[in-house]
């Protein structure tokens, strides 16, 4: 199960530049599918992924499926080499993506997201015709009944 | 880099991007434009490759409407129930959260059992 309130209660108080993504934020949107992690488009700068290992490190991330022991530590150098990380941590699993299917990055992430107050804390989730274009091109086949709730969500809203 | 013109470039195409050299084609002693072969893509300059991820990831983000109109969509559309999401949308973002923890919980459980 997912701590979702230590989670983004982590990344916002941290100050950290992120935008909900996936499932999850499908789930903000309406959704009544399951899912169990959280998915984030965060910011590539020097500062904040500085901000963002700051952040995760009291919960002690760790590559989620990797034998233990293994000599993973999450810092700055190594998110500022890899892009897509995929996490363990012990508020629940976490996926930090540099970059999602669509073409987005954390830049066009935000600029297709809306403001959400989440525990007390102001945050940013992708819109959900942002999601669903993000959906279409991952071309997943999984994503299909996905793309077809989050079309009838839009249909409910009107 | 090669110099070219416009005429040789017409004429000599498939020859030119044979030597895999970066191209400046001319025209009337004017540069008109400059080709990258590539076959050695790390000699395209990174904002050269830049922008061709930047056109690449442009084109994807528009929404392909077969997709979103077609009969597969449709028919996952009949099978949804209407009535969770309406109950969803009456609820407030961090309750639509609590509600999957909730979710999760009973996931749980049910694995262990």
């Amino acid at each position: 199960m997912i701590d979702y309130q230590k989670l983004i209660s982590a990344l916002a108080g941290g100050k950290v530049e992120f935008v909900i993504v996936g499932g999850v934020a499908a789930t903000i949107h309406g959704s009544a599918r399951f899912t169990a992690d959280l998915d984030i488009v965060y910011g590539r700068s020097h500062e904040n992924i500085r901000r963002l290992v700051t952040a995760l490190a009291p919960l002690k991330p760790y590559l989620r499926g990797a034998p233990l022991g293994l000599p993973f530590r999450l810092d700055a150098e190594t998110v500022r080499a890899g892009l897509n990380f995929t996490l363990t941590t012990t508020a629940g699993p976490l996926d930090l993506l540099g970059e999602m299917a669509g073409g987005f990055d954390y830049q066009t992430a935000r600029t297709r997201s809306i403001a959400v107050d989440l525990y007390g804390q102001r945050c940013r989730v992708i819109d959900i015709d942002a999601l669903i274009e993000a959906k279409i091109a991952a071309g997943r086949p999984k994503d299909l009944e996905a793309i077809a709730e989050l079309q009838v969500i839009r249909e409910e809203r009107k | 880099m090669k110099t070219t013109s416009v005429r040789e470039f017409r004429a000599r195409l498939a020859a030119l991007l044979e030597h895999g050299v970066p191209l400046l084609v001319t025209r009337h002693a004017r540069n008109v434009a400059i080709v990258y072969p590539l076959r050695h893509p790390a000699n395209v300059p990174l904002e050269v490759r830049r922008e061709i991820v930047d056109a690449v990831a442009r084109s994807l983000q528009v929404q392909p409407d077969w997709v979103l109109h077609s009969p597969l969509i449709d028919s996952y559309k009949r099978d949804i129930d209407r009535t969770l999401i309406r109950e969803n949308l009456r609820r407030s973002p961090a309750e639509r959260l609590q509600a999957l923890q909730a979710m999760q919980r009973f996931a749980a459980e049910i694995r262990r059992a």
